[in-house]
């Protein structure tokens, strides 16, 4: 099974199943490009086709053993997105998701120039990355609550890692499309906000526009994201 | 500030999460969400999607960094590696030693004597007022009395026997000698003195003044600070003769010992 996520304008990111290798036959990566063909956004489609040749994670996993940098380096892009999302679904600060993840990473890079590869590259990826999760919720100073009262966090319902993840990667591929679906300034007002940091009234400063319309398309512009991204998961 | 209703909030729920609502619009939100589940659940969903588009938009950034702190650590892992197998190495001579000591101190192991391939320095006879130290197999510290020596070499070819005086060190590597060491009284004031009288084999007597070659039936005569002097006296000297007078009559000077002998 595939799952797509990547719109970078060179190159396909692609997020594959976790917990399970990429198909390590050329047959099997034919079978990929198709489902992955097929659930693309247009947009992305254009742009990226056609498709690079799709090395394995047990293949790459060989490589950075070997000493091979650069496939270490595609096995991060590869799953860098997924490994955020995973982490966001947990600790909900994005720089700290961001830190977790760079860890998350370092430490199976050491692990594979130690010549201790893996046999699951996925799953044992999204265990360091639950180890170093676990590790930072541990030193936070435990949440005091009524003992009649427990938190939310208590009570919610047992969902096994795997149909958490399908469900992450469903939520991260409808932002994805909703994405794709933005005009230019849109996605400007998107990346000055959240990649650069800007406030409100800097973004209307820099552009020379009021910060109420700033404010007003912002608020349009995540309605928008919300709403697609409800709407998909009521279908699903 | 009138009580918001759920529509209000709907409306302002982005920006309230990305934290742009003035203080008196931020408050009264967050009095709403407190007591309404479906707008708190709204507010959770805005909060997700920020998340993640700011996960998403800063990513190349971050991928950028990661694969820099890659860099660094490809260069660093070299170190490490020297470190680690200094570390492998210092751990397995640590357990080689704890091994070792446990078995030597339950007395499963005993390490084996040390061989000594040196020239031997036996003491045939001393006097009774006669101090000696052994700092070595193949040394000895004469301080004072009268002392019959025999050396025999050892396996190592080559070194010799030190055998030493207040007045200097006699080296020997297969011999017979007799020492009399002179210590400072009131009846004899200044330097010590040595005194080696050889019976067989040839000792060299060495002090910061200089050094004599000693040969059989030659005494010689060492103080600290003087050329050691070696004497022809009796090649027919034997140290029983020696043995067998009195200590009283040796310690005087070297020739009225001499004469006793010849009498004897």
């Amino acid at each position: 099974v595939g799952w797509i996520w990547g719109t970078d304008v060179e190159t396909v990111a692609l997020s594959l199943v976790l917990f399970g290798d990429v198909g390590t036959s050329s047959r099997q990566n034919d079978g990929n490009r198709r489902a992955l063909s097929a659930s693309l956004p247009r947009a992305v489609m254009e742009t990226t086709l056609p498709l690079p040749r799709l090395r394995s994670d047990a293949e790459l996993v060989k490589l950075c053993v070997g000493g091979d940098s650069h496939a270490f380096r595609e096995l991060s892009e590869r799953y860098y997105r997924p490994i955020c999302a995973f982490l966001f679904k947990r600790v909900q600060q994005v720089h700290l998701v961001e830190d977790l993840a760079q860890e998350t990473f370092l430490e199976a890079f050491r692990a594979l120039k130690e010549k201790r590869p893996p046999e699951n590259f996925s799953s044992w990826l999204f265990g360091i990355a639950v180890n170093r999760c676990g590790k930072w919720l541990r030193r936070r100073k435990p949440a005091l609550f009524p003992g009649n009262e427990p938190p939310d966090s208590l009570s919610t319902p047992f969902v096994s890692p795997k149909e958490e993840l399908e469900e992450q990667q469903k939520r991260l591929a409808s932002l994805e499309d909703g994405l794709a679906g933005l005009s230019d300034e849109q996605r400007t007002l998107l990346d000055m906000k959240h990649r650069q940091g800007k406030t409100i009234a800097e973004i209307a400063t820099a552009l020379g526009q009021p910060a109420g319309t700033i404010k007003s398309q912002l608020s349009r512009i995540y309605k928008l994201l919300r709403s697609r991204m409800s709407a998909e998961e009521a279908t699903s | 500030m009138k009580p918001l209703t759920c529509a209000g909030v709907e409306e302002q729920i982005d920006l309230y999460v990305a934290d742009e609502c003035e203080a008196e619009q931020k408050s009264a939100i967050a009095r709403h969400l407190a007591v309404c589940p479906n707008c708190a659940r709204a507010a959770e969903e805005a909060r997700e999607l920020q998340g993640l588009l700011s996960l998403r938009l800063r990513e190349r950034d971050n991928l950028q960094a990661l694969r820099s702190r890659l860099e660094r650590e490809k260069v660093r892992t070299r170190r490490p590696m020297i470190l680690s197998l200094m570390r492998r190495t210092a751990a397995v001579a640590a357990m080689l030693l704890v091994m070792v000591g446990s078995l030597a101190y339950l007395g499963l192991w005993q390490p084996r004597p040390v061989r000594d391939e040196g020239p031997q320095v036996a003491i045939l006879w001393q006097s009774d007022d006669a101090e000696i130290r052994r700092a070595a197999p193949n040394r000895l510290e004469i301080v004072s009395g009268q002392v019959h020596l025999e050396i025999t070499p050892g396996t190592a070819k080559g070194s010799a026997a030190m055998i030493e005086t207040p007045a200097g060190v006699a080296q020997a590597k297969e011999s017979r000698l007799f020492v009399e060491v002179a210590p400072r009284t009131r009846e004899t004031p200044g330097a010590p003195s040595a005194a080696v009288l050889v019976l067989s084999g040839e000792v060299n007597f060495l002090n910061d003044k200089g050094k004599a070659a000693v040969r059989p039936g030659q005494v010689l005569e060492a103080k600290k600070n003087a050329v050691p002097h070696a004497e022809h006296v009796d090649r027919q000297m034997n140290m029983e003769k020696v043995q067998a007078l009195p200590a009283s009559a040796l310690r005087r000077d070297w020739g009225e010992v001499y004469r006793a002998l010849k009498k004897e």
